[in-house]
């Protein structure tokens, strides 16, 4: 199984794709925009977990927009929102309203980073 | 309301005041000049005085002084009686019928709706111009008094009595008008408070769930340094703490319609949520 992590933040990705290798003992695939998840294509594609921050920066497309990049190319993994931002802001709004697992806000623990890679 | 507000406030008043006193003595004395073939000397005099004040008001109108104000509407007030009063003194030993008192009657309506605050300034100009026509009335010899069209002086009192429960009543709206701008300035303070509090909140979270994980991790693989770690994680959740207690004004906060939420923009336009951009992925 291989984790994709989507954040603009790179030393959250760094320290979530270290966190699910010592947790769970799994291999990520980190892209820290939506552009550089898109160029990964199949991979990220391939991967069981989509863990997408919801806020991938200003005036530049959301984790939204990559739930539906990744809805729209056959996507079969579950695809899990972590957001900073306010349960009423808009685009949290929007991730709500989608199909996707949860929407889970930071920041979380370790044990619910565990929770969330293995899942219901 | 602010001291400058104020002083701004009876600026106006005090020169709506002499206009009024310039417009009303004008026309009056065009009356006098077409039934008696003058024009009154003390109607001229008030006239002058008046294009003065408003001339010193006009002035002053960038930086306006509460007092100039003040003193220019009671001077106001003091001219018109004293060219009404003249004026009625001749009128009603004229043989004519003469509905007394007509111009005061105007004037203190006219006083309770423009006359400047503080409130004893309009209450006192109301005050003047009826008791100076019921002092006069007082003065008519019985046979003047007599043939007067109207019951006097109560009707003056009347209308003073009346001239001041609209004043009251006008005061009234004034204090309900700026209580209502002072709640509504005090809801905008506290939506920029909100809006300040959760950019804040929106900042920290990615650096803090980072900072959590990191603990997490060293716990894991350094047991031996758990009392650091231990006030490393007291520290974590006392900034958790502060992000809970901005998250209790989020309903206060107004997010645009857009998803383009920048919360270091919204911390440089002091808590006001800039306009959305367009939608990068749109289209």
């Amino acid at each position: 199984m291989t984790v994709l992590l989507v954040d603009d933040d790179r030393d959250l990705l760094d320290m979530l794709g270290e966190a699910i290798g010592h947790l769970c003992n799994l291999a990520c695939l980190s892209a820290p925009s939506y552009d550089a998840m898109v160029a990964l294509g199949g991979q990220a594609l391939g991967c069981q977990l989509a863990i997408l921050d919801v806020n991938l920066g200003p005036d530049r497309p959301s984790g939204i927009d990559a739930y539906r990049w990744l809805s729209s190319h056959g996507f079969q993994g579950r695809i899990v929102f972590l957001t900073g931002h306010a349960r009423g802001h808009p685009v949290v709004e929007q991730a709500h309203s989608t199909d996707a697992a949860g929407v889970v806000q930071k920041p979380v623990s370790l044990e619910q980073i565990r929770t969330i890679v293995e899942g219901p | 309301m602010s001291a400058g507000e104020s002083a701004q406030r009876a600026a106006k008043a005090a020169i709506t005041m002499q206009v009024l006193g310039i417009v009303g003595l004008t026309v009056d004395g065009a009356y006098w000049q077409a039934s008696h073939g003058r024009v009154l000397p003390a109607y001229a005099l008030a006239v002058g005085v008046f294009s003065i004040l408003l001339t010193l008001l006009l002035a002053r109108r960038h930086r306006p002084s509460e007092t100039l104000s003040v003193a220019a509407a009671l001077a106001n007030v003091g001219m018109v009686v004293f060219a009404l009063w003249g004026a009625d003194d001749l009128l009603a030993r004229e043989p004519r019928t003469w509905v007394p008192f007509q111009p005061h009657k105007l004037s203190v309506l006219a006083l309770a709706l423009v006359a400047p605050t503080p409130p004893w300034v309009g209450v006192a100009s109301i005050l003047a111009v009826t008791l100076a026509a019921v002092a006069q009335y007082l003065t008519f010899p019985p046979e003047v008094q007599a043939h007067l069209a109207v019951e006097e002086p109560w009707a003056t009192l009347a209308f003073g009595a009346f001239a001041l429960v609209t004043f009251a009543h006008r005061l009234r709206l004034l204090r309900i008008e700026r209580e209502a701008a002072h709640a509504q300035a005090e809801a905008d303070a506290l939506k920029r408070l909100a809006s300040i509090g959760l950019a804040v909140r929106d900042l920290s979270n990615t650096p803090l769930q980072t900072l959590r994980i990191a603990v997490g991790l060293l716990r894991r693989r350094h047991p031996e340094e758990a009392a650091q770690i231990d006030r490393m994680d007291r520290a974590l959740d006392r900034l958790a703490a502060l992000d809970g207690a901005f998250s209790r004004y989020e309903a206060e906060t107004p997010f645009p319609p857009s998803a383009s939420f920048d919360p270091l923009a919204v911390l440089e336009h002091g808590g006001r949520v800039p306009e959305a951009r367009q939608d990068p992925c749109a289209g």
